[in-house]
């Protein structure tokens, strides 16, 4: 017999979010996609109690999927250059096998409805990570074909991917995110790297990436910017605008901005 | 929002959800608006967190040990607040 743990601070609210997102997540507003992110990052301190003892979510999370599939699909999206389109159709095919594995590890059960929140966990982080898989690759190649001299870590090799940072450019360290994930990342730590990359919808709909740039980072490849309200910066890009982050000045540029600007910096040193 | 949980609904419709979200996330690049990523991060920063306090039973006796953020002292078994107030968690044996 399994218990599932949830922490004290995950209330009727998280509950009922958990499953609004399984089943129209992408039609979330700003608020309901907040609770979301809360929610799930609550559930990392959620866990499972057997007769084997406790296990926390995330460790049945590497445990059942990431171990398991995690090596295949990066190897895979390696291999190709539309990476995105492939990412998914791979993803997809994992997400259809968790609630099997899960059932067989003895982890999830029909007849435990609370076993529910395991098996949306780690869908949703599953999604998450590769996601996040996906748009470091997708990143390395754009940054070789605009010439820039970085270094990433192989992210066919755990330890590596768990490192802290994904690139390092002319001794700048950066993460690349999804923007969930970022956001999720925003809210439980600090965020001290130099540079964030990440995807957003800009206002006409239209996918673009932008990076967050801590102010050492950016006096060094730039200059001066407009000092905004978080809430604003979407009407300031693709223009730099500077925002404040828990004390910190970072800088939200252009993504294309933004490598013109290293390539500059990289040519000048 | 509905007030159902997922372990409120039926199997059928858990199951149901389960096959939304593959569905549903199959067709989505997984990035958020602007205004919605950029919101949800001012409002991040206005959330109310609790303070993470941990203790250890030292000789019968409570022992805070002391936090890593916030701007709360503790000596001992007592807490002192912000505003100035001190409160003491003293340990009673069971009945």
């Amino acid at each position: 017999m399994v218990q599932i743990l949830l922490p004290a601070e995950f209330r009727e609210e998280h509950r009922q979010i958990v499953l609004a997102y399984l089943n129209q997540g992408h039609t979330f507003s700003r608020q309901t996609w907040q609770q979301a992110v809360i929610a799930f990052d609550l559930l990392n301190n959620a866990g499972l109690l057997s007769s084997a003892g406790f296990s926390p979510f995330p460790v049945i999370y590497r445990h059942q999927v990431e171990d398991r599939y995690a090596h295949a699909f990066i190897e895979q999206l390696y291999q190709i250059e539309r990476v995105e389109k492939t990412s998914i159709t791979l993803w997809s095919e994992v997400a259809g096998k968790v609630a099997m594995d899960l059932t067989r590890a003895g982890l999830y059960s029909e007849g435990l409805p609370m076993t529910r929140y395991l098996l949306a966990y780690c869908l949703y982080w599953w999604r998450s990570f590769t996601s996040g898989y996906a748009l470091e690759i997708e990143i390395q190649q754009d940054l070789t074909k605009a010439g820039i001299e970085f270094v990433a870590h192989d992210l066919r090799r755990r330890e590596e991917r768990l490192s802290p940072y994904d690139l390092l450019i002319s001794n700048f360290k950066g993460d690349v995110k999804t923007s969930t994930y970022f956001l999720q990342a925003a809210r439980s730590r600090s965020l001290a790297h130099d540079f964030y990359v990440t995807r957003i919808h800009g206002r006409q709909g239209v996918r673009t990436l932008v990076v967050f740039i801590q102010a050492g980072m950016w006096q060094k490849i730039d200059g001066d910017t407009l000092l905004v309200l978080l809430e604003g910066v979407a009407d300031t890009l693709p223009n730099a605008a500077q925002i404040v982050h828990q004390g910190l000045r970072l800088t939200v540029i252009d993504y294309d901005l933004w490598k013109s600007k290293i390539v500059r910096y990289q040519a000048a040193r | 929002m509905t007030t159902e949980t997922i372990d409120s609904v039926s199997t059928a419709e858990f199951e149901n959800a389960v096959r939304q979200y593959i569905s549903w996330a199959a067709a989505w690049d997984g990035a958020l608006p602007a205004d919605v990523f950029f919101g949800i991060w001012a409002d991040l920063q206005q959330e109310k967190k609790p303070l993470q306090l941990q203790a250890r039973v030292v000789q019968g006796q409570l022992q805070f040990m002391t936090p890593t953020e916030g701007t709360i002292k503790v000596v001992d078994n007592a807490i002192y607040l912000e505003d100035g107030r001190e409160l003491v968690i003293h340990l009673e044996p069971a009945p």
